[in-house]
């Protein structure tokens, strides 16, 4: 059985937390894409994505993690 | 479940009216609102189109615990409150966030300040305003790791505090307030803490929620439990070892069963209904019942179901015995195959496998069972709830050719209180459970009765019976308002252990007595399950009236209303 690849999984995780955002803005999103990424949830995201992913982002990281490429690149990192 | 789930759950579609809380706390609440959201629409009934309502947390100001839980109180009579209190709540050097110079002569001054703001939060908790359900967390977060202290030694210091939010919490339960009770260990995120002010790790936080909305949004208790005997009851089969050869004593390595006995007598002092389900002859169960070494008054088993037939036949007397609803019992066996028999015959009955050769799964069983039929309040009636069906069982074998005569003979006393103040949980619950003499199928939460009966008009009337088979306790609720010479009533329920005795009769005239009006409105909806009112309603308006208001002039009822035999008192 094929395991969701990060995408997929980060994919959930921004949907969770911008539930109106839609499948073809995904890969673009981004703070300055989105009206509803605010501090608030910025802070949510950066907790769905640490438990999804068993991570702890570093704080230095965090003014970096702005947008879905961001987080996709972070991740693939972690990875390797 | 994880943050993920919570805010899938807490954003899903909606419908009907949204559940509103109010969410006290000084810290900053973020992800709590996100999972006490998702754990309260998964508590919520869904529409006909599958959606549940909404949920709305309201929130307050950081760092103002006190004047959040004011603002609470004043936001609404209906809305619930949820308080997470924590260390620095106490006073501010208590917590980890707030940057203060610690000094070996604060210890004092903290305490003098923790014993103020406790007895102030308290009063606002169980003070007259604070008529509805409010639920407490107490603090999770570590106190800070200041003055001297052996590894592993408490200090006096801390041991002073604990001791301090253990009154407080103890004399907030006995007020109403429901008290969470969750293990602290593993709670406090102290990054988070510094970064966004929220203390909690998402793991305690999902714990914390659910908790809080169980205590919220409690579900309905189970009302009965139907146990095997052979293995379960006791150790060994009783047809075969005999009556004085089955055990429940540490002596006979059968302890466990003893526990389980016990635990059976606690469910039955509380109400809930015990019955027994066993393939055996009576002779042989019926001796060891007697025993006097039982752990439990054998009066606590009713009834006793003993023959070959499948489990599932006796399991369906015993609920009609006790005119319960099939989802309303649990049953215990020790054999899985009796428990897939009555699984495929009676799939709204839970079942439980009764581990006999493993005692920690024993403990485990019971303490899950005890879960099933937790209630917050026990009442008078639940107390009598037992002996009342074997009442009625004989009332039911009582010579029943001439209704008139029955009555006549019963030496029935029905005593009427129309007392609002102080609340009664036995009226909000016969409100609520109540289906077959129910008026119109209204249910009430507690915050919405409480504020109802608050207003100036409010009518309550609980009845309570008995008579010469014993007594039903209270019985019947009708619930209404003074409304320009004339009573409205909104509810009105009768429990169906109370059927036949003319006791819905006696309370329409207890009314009229009482607030001394003239004509009665009764708001009528015919329900699924509501028959008997219709039976009652056609004998006052000489046949099944359409839904809607419905008026009943005092002259028209003292010539419709049949012979009542009790003798009926006032409470004062």
């Amino acid at each position: 059985m094929n395991e969701p690849s990060i995408s997929q999984r980060l994919q959930q995780c921004f949907q969770a937390v911008f539930p109106n955002l839609k499948q073809p803005e995904l890969a673009t999103a981004s703070s300055e894409t989105l009206s509803d990424w605010d501090s608030v949830a910025q802070v949510t995201l950066i907790s769905v994505v640490e438990e999804e992913f068993a991570v702890v982002l570093p704080e230095e990281k965090y003014g970096e993690m702005l947008s879905f490429e961001a987080w996709q690149a972070y991740l693939e990192t972690l990875r390797r | 479940m994880k943050l993920r789930e919570a805010l899938v759950i807490s954003n899903r579609p909606a419908a009907g009216v949204p559940y509103g809380m109010q969410l006290c706390c000084g810290f900053e609440p973020l992800h709590l609102v996100t999972f006490l959201k998702a754990h309260l629409r998964l508590r919520l009934p869904s529409a006909g189109n599958g959606d549940s309502p909404g949920v709305v947390v309201n929130t307050g100001r950081f760092g103002d615990l006190a004047g959040n839980i004011d603002r609470g109180l004043a936001s609404g009579a209906e809305q619930s409150l949820a308080v997470a209190l924590e260390w620095a709540d106490l006073d501010p050097r208590l917590g980890l966030r707030e940057g203060f110079r610690p000094r070996p002569d604060d210890q004092g001054a903290i305490l003098a300040e923790g014993v103020k703001r406790l007895a102030s939060i308290q009063k606002q908790l169980t003070g007259p305003a604070a008529r509805r359900r409010i639920v407490l967390s107490l603090p999770a977060s570590p106190l800070p790791p200041w003055g001297t202290a052996l590894s592993g030694q408490a200090s006096v210091f801390d041991l002073e505090l604990h001791s301090l939010l253990a009154t407080f919490a103890t004399d907030c339960a006995r007020a109403g307030v429901r008290v969470a009770e969750l293990s602290p260990t593993s709670a406090y995120d102290f990054r988070g803490h510094l970064q966004t002010g929220f203390p909690y790790l998402n793991s305690y936080a999902d714990a914390l929620a659910s908790r809080m909305a169980a205590l919220l949004l409690p579900l309905p208790p189970k009302k009965g439990l139907i146990t095997d005997l052979d293995n379960t009851l006791w150790s060994g089969i009783v047809g075969d070892d005999g009556p004085a050869n089955v055990h429940w004593s540490l002596e006979q390595h059968a302890r466990q069963h003893g526990v389980y006995q016990q635990f059976l007598a606690s469910l039955s002092a509380q109400g809930v209904l015990v019955a027994a389900a066993s393939k055996n002859d009576p002779a042989p169960v019926a001796e060891a019942l007697a025993r006097i070494d039982l752990l439990f008054p054998s009066s606590v088993l009713f009834p006793i179901e003993t023959n070959w037939g499948p489990k599932s036949e006796s399991l369906r007397r015993v609920a009609q015995i006790w005119n319960l609803g099939l989802d309303d019992v649990v049953f215990v066996d020790d054999s899985a195959l009796e428990l897939a028999e009555v699984n495929q015959a009676l799939p709204q009955v839970e079942c439980y496998l009764f581990p006999s050769s493993d005692p920690a799964a024993i403990l485990e069983l019971i303490q899950t069972l005890r879960l099933r039929f937790a209630k917050e309040y026990v009442t008078e009636e639940d107390r009598l709830r037992a002996a009342s069906l074997r009442g009625n069982a004989e009332y039911a074998r009582a010579d029943a050719t001439d209704p008139e005569t029955l009555l006549a003979g019963l030496q029935s006393r029905i005593s009427f209180s129309f007392s609002r103040d102080p609340f009664d949980p036995r009226a909000l619950e016969l409100l609520n459970k109540t289906n077959q003499f129910n008026l119109n199928g209204r249910r009430w939460e507690e915050s919405q009765l409480r504020a109802f009966l608050g207003q100036p008009g409010a009518v309550l009337c609980v009845a309570s019976y008995e008579d010469r088979f014993g007594p039903l306790g209270k019985i019947a609720v009708a619930a209404g308002h003074v409304e320009e010479g004339f009573v409205r009533l909104q509810s009105w329920v009768m429990s169906c252990r109370a059927f036949s005795r003319r006791i819905e009769f006696a309370t329409l005239e207890a009314l009229f007595h009482h607030t001394g009006v003239d004509t009665l409105l009764l708001e009528w909806q015919s329900t699924p399950r509501n028959a008997i009112t219709r039976e009652t309603l056609a004998v006052l308006y000489h046949q099944v009236p359409q839904a809607g208001v419905l008026s009943l002039a005092r002259t028209d009822f003292t010539l419709r209303c049949p012979r009542r035999y009790a003798t009926m008192h006032l409470v004062p």
